[in-house]
């Protein structure tokens, strides 16, 4: 038995399009969609952060690497923030100096603050309840960026 | 004031942030950037926050570029429903305003997409609401030979 396979036009174009579609998703999910989860991350964790200074919620940075994309909390005192501070917690010298060199307050010497969010020694989680909202986020981002791909591809 | 390659980040920025500052109740309450201060009484609520545009530039055609960008806006208040009233006259000004923003040179401006959240700050809590919506824009591309 002969089976003899014609391609249409209509394959040529899918074709065309399952070979733009690697780079398409590469830039579409690899890039745009990790930027994005990573910036509603940030966006998350910035609201839920406890606000004195506010230097807490401005330590909350992206780093990019070649590989890699991070939500980063810059601030000393983070971890005791999120879990709380304990008697044998000890707030090092190197808090008060990162508050001096704050850069929109250069050279002021230390000056009380109406609220520290260390104080009270009770946990005030801003990162654990970002991580659980932004897994709910994830599938949502990532479909959206897979049909930008597959959109873009078919061009 | 129209978008052009030389001005696209910045005119982007503008066109948006003219728009939603035209809405009533609207012009005192819109900010560059979320305060990093202390803010838990119900008296510094509503705000509207409008981020900086992201970019990125594909080949339209041989002598075209085409930039396909988002913009996020964050509404702020202390009800959810205040926040969808919010977020729907902003939309809405928008969604009314795509002739203006075409013969600025932003075209197929679209909501593409919406996310929801919540926090508590000190005794009230924060409600907000995220519209990311997404434009293009060509230009003629630079020529380098």
């Amino acid at each position: 038995m002969v089976v003899v396979m014609r391609i249409g036009p209509g394959m040529k174009k899918v074709q065309r399009m399952l070979s733009k579609l690697p780079d398409s998703i590469k830039k579409e999910v690899g890039d745009k969609g990790t930027t994005e989860i990573v910036k509603r991350l940030q966006t998350m964790m910035k609201l839920r952060a406890p606000r004195g200074t506010g230097w807490l919620r401005r330590s909350i940075m992206i780093e990019k690497s070649k590989k890699t994309k991070s939500v980063v909390v810059n601030a000393f005192y983070g971890m005791a923030v999120e879990e709380g501070r304990n008697r044998m917690f000890v707030i090092p010298l190197a808090y008060f100096e990162q508050h001096q060199r704050m850069p929109d307050a250069p050279g002021q010497p230390f000056k009380p603050v109406k609220r520290w969010v260390t104080l009270t020694g009770r946990a005030q989680p801003f990162v654990a309840p970002s991580l659980i909202k932004i897994k709910q986020e994830i599938p949502k981002i990532l479909e959206r960026a897979v049909t930008r791909a597959i959109a873009g591809a078919s061009k | 004031m129209t978008v052009t390659k030389s001005t696209v980040l910045s005119n982007i920025y503008k066109e948006i942030y003219d728009l939603v500052v035209a809405i009533s109740g609207f012009s005192t309450i819109v900010y560059p950037t979320f305060s990093h201060n202390v803010k838990d009484s119900s008296a510094d609520y509503p705000q509207v926050v409008i981020n900086s545009p992201d970019i990125s530039w594909d080949t339209f055609t041989f002598g075209k570029n085409m930039l396909t960008g988002t913009i996020d806006i964050e509404v702020y208040t202390t009800t959810a429903k205040d926040t969808d009233v919010k977020a729907s006259k902003v939309n809405d000004k928008i969604e009314l305003s795509k002739t203006t923003l075409a013969t600025a040179g932003l075209q197929k401006v679209t909501l593409e997409s919406t996310s929801s959240d919540m926090a508590p700050h000190g005794k009230i809590k924060v409600f907000q609401k995220i519209l990311t919506f997404a434009y293009t824009f060509t230009s003629a591309k630079t020529r380098s030979f």
